[in-house]
């Protein structure tokens, strides 16, 4: 198999995977926040991979001994408190903790779905707690590209909804390109809906 | 079961740090400076709440603002000009910051006057470009103390002013300067030009003056100490007044600013010192006129021709005595009555100006064998009045009277051609008794005078006890 054929394959791979990564969050946020209304944003123009493009930052890590993919979702506490305070009653206050801990929780099933579409793919994964830092941090997020004996490369999306955008990015590294192959994501059943954290 | 108890610890430890970042950046979120960090296209990707509250702003809404927007087009440029440097490592000599005092943000915002501190963050986003972080404090306050400051330093009456090496102005510090100096615009004038403006006589201290404090420039502390004393006795110096500005005096002192510990510039004190020189002038002039008012008295009081008090000085001081006499202040009091023998035959013969000279001799043996406390008067033309008062009873009087007596007899007076003539003199001498009086004691002495004159002139006649 000559190179180019080789990274052909390799892209291929690389989109499936994106493409898993991005359906799996635009199903889990729609079964997140209760709504069908939650448009994907494939490629974001106003801002690109790495940059700060919201004041905080939820990550999270899956990892199995061939793969290991960062989720982040980046996002400002404002934003959802809008759309919490229209759901509730005015008179609750909401807390910038309590926002995050939705946020966290919302990246945390994101990750568990993400699993499960591996573990179709006999891929088990393991998944860290889901961590937040400020936004600015991402300045020293590293998304280089690498096609050698690793595979690194990194993903960036929008989801658009009735929370305003949120935005995702990911760094998938794996040492088998195996693990990627014939990688897709197959649509679940809705289960538990949304969680109120509030 | 272990893995799972590590698994635990490793998750509580991860909390543990997200809450000490979480901490940390609450920290920087309520700290008093603005704090923003910039992305390579200047925009914000992290601001505080002293930055929204400046900008008045969410945090949220701070995100992506471009941060140069803030400024005038003017302080924009400045603003640019810093940080491009910066990134391109222009200052990196200095290190990899750099400060900035410009003031305000927006146009339509009042203008506030802030110091920035922008530094360049090493690590360079592959996203974001190379970003830099900026602390800015609000210097209003300082502004305001430094106003107040100055507006102090205008109203108290003394001149503060920088002078460069060169003794250009290059900072006034007090308004007052302007009045001091009688001169509208003061920076960019040379001081030395300004203070012997209309003052040739005084060009030559100045330059003296000048010469010394441009030495000392690039020198240390030392070398000005040398000459503190003599740059201290500056005189006052005038500035010419005009229709709105009375002339002045005024006297400058120089203290050196240090920089790198060599003399930089000076600070220049100018003090007014126009109420102190008219008052040394009103000083003067009182003190003339004191004199010459002494000079009018001693002219009223004092024979011209003896050098003897006058008989208007006599009324008061001979009287002064008699009643010092009766209150027992000494012990007695002797009033002598000289008469120049003979005096109207000396004018006849010799003319008056010899007669003048005879009188003149007289005065003077009277007042060189007399003491202060005693009072010698030209009584009348040719009659000279003599009290002398004294502690001790041992007639003095007659004593002082017979030694004149003869001082007189035996002094030659000398007229034209080398020709000299001997005059003598004839006295009455009488002791103050309790009851006396000026004339009594006076009428009295001159009782004993007319008994010398006719006992044969050239006498001393000396009142007794049985008299």
């Amino acid at each position: 198999m000559n190179s180019d054929i080789h990274s052909q394959i390799q892209q291929v791979h690389k989109d499936n995977l994106s493409v898993l990564l991005r359906e799996a969050s635009v199903a889990q946020a729609c079964q997140y926040f209760g709504c069908d209304k939650v448009r994907l944003i494939s490629h974001p123009t106003t801002h690109s991979l790495g940059q700060v493009v919201k004041t905080h930052i939820v990550i999270s890590l899956l990892s199995c001994s061939e793969l290991r993919i960062v989720i982040k979702v980046h996002f400002n506490p404002g934003q959802l408190r809008r759309y919490r305070q229209a759901k509730e009653s005015d008179d609750i206050a909401i807390t910038d903790r309590q926002l995050i801990d939705y946020i966290k929780e919302f990246c945390n099933q994101l990750g568990g779905k993400i699993c499960r579409a591996f573990d179709a793919h006999q891929i088990f994964m393991g998944m860290s707690i889901p961590l937040c830092t400020r936004g600015i941090y991402e300045i020293y997020a590293d998304y280089s590209p690498k096609d050698s004996y690793m595979t690194k490369f990194g993903v960036f999306w929008g989801l658009e909804g009735p929370f305003e955008t949120l935005y995702c990015s990911c760094y998938v590294e794996t040492l088998s390109q195996t693990c990627l192959s014939n990688i897709q994501y197959i649509g679940e059943e809705s289960q538990e809906g949304e969680l109120d954290f509030l | 079961m272990s893995n799972h108890n590590e698994l635990i610890a490793s998750q509580r430890i991860l909390s543990m740090l997200e809450t000490a970042c979480e901490i940390s950046e609450q920290i920087i979120d309520n700290v008093p400076s603005v704090f923003v960090v910039l992305n390579g296209k200047n925009h914000v990707i992290r601001a505080n709440k002293a930055f929204c509250d400046l900008v008045g702003c969410t945090i949220e809404d701070a995100l992506h603002l471009d941060f140069t927007s803030l400024f005038n087009i003017e302080n924009r440029d400045i603003l640019l000009h810093h940080i491009g440097h910066l990134r391109d490592g222009v200052f990196q000599h200095t290190g990899t910051h750099v400060k900035l005092e410009i003031g305000g943000v927006r146009d339509d915002q009042p203008a506030k006057p802030f110091s920035w501190r922008i530094s360049q963050i090493e690590h360079i986003s592959q996203a974001d470009g190379a970003i830099i972080s900026i602390v800015g404090d609000d210097l209003s306050s300082l502004y305001q103390s430094e106003l107040k400051l100055m507006s102090i330093f205008s109203s108290i009456p003394i001149g503060m002013m920088v002078v460069n090496h060169q003794g250009t102005i290059m900072e006034v510090l007090s308004e007052y300067c302007h009045i001091l100096l009688n001169c509208p615009l003061l920076i960019g004038e040379s001081l030395k030009a300004v203070l012997s403006a209309n003052n040739d006589n005084l060009s030559a201290e100045l330059i003296q003056i000048f010469d010394i404090l441009h030495t000392c420039i690039g020198k240390p502390m030392t070398s000005f100490a040398e000459h503190e004393k003599f740059l201290s006795m500056v005189n006052l110096i005038p500035i010419a007044g005009n229709h709105q500005i009375e002339e002045k005096w005024v006297k400058p002192r120089f203290q050196p600013i240090v920089k790198n510990n060599v003399i930089d510039r000076y600070m220049v004190i100018i003090e007014d010192g126009t109420a102190s020189f008219l008052a040394q002038q009103k000083i003067e002039k009182a003190d003339l006129l004191g004199k010459q008012a002494q000079a009018l008295y001693e002219c009223a009081i004092r024979d011209p021709l003896s050098g003897l008090y006058t008989r208007l000085f006599m009324n008061d001081s001979i009287k002064r005595l008699i009643a010092a006499a009766n209150r027992g202040n000494f012990h007695e009091l002797t009033l002598v009555i000289f008469d120049i023998d003979n005096f109207k035959s000396i004018n006849d013969v010799y003319g008056h100006a010899v007669g003048d000279l005879v009188i003149k001799e007289l005065g003077r043996i009277i007042l060189t064998s007399t003491r202060d406390t005693d009072v010698a008067v030209r009584y009348g033309g040719e009659e000279f009045v003599l009290a002398l008062p004294n502690n001790i009873p041992d007639q003095r009087g007659r004593i002082v009277a017979e030694r004149i007596r003869q001082l007189l007899e035996n002094t030659p007076i000398e007229v034209e051609d080398g020709k000299v003539f001997y005059v003598t003199t004839s006295c009455g001498v009488a002791y103050c008794h309790n009851s006396d009086t000026l004339e009594s004691l006076i009428a009295r002495a001159d009782k004993y005078l007319y008994i010398a004159k006719q006992s044969g002139k050239n006498r001393v006649c000396v009142e007794t006890q049985a008299d």
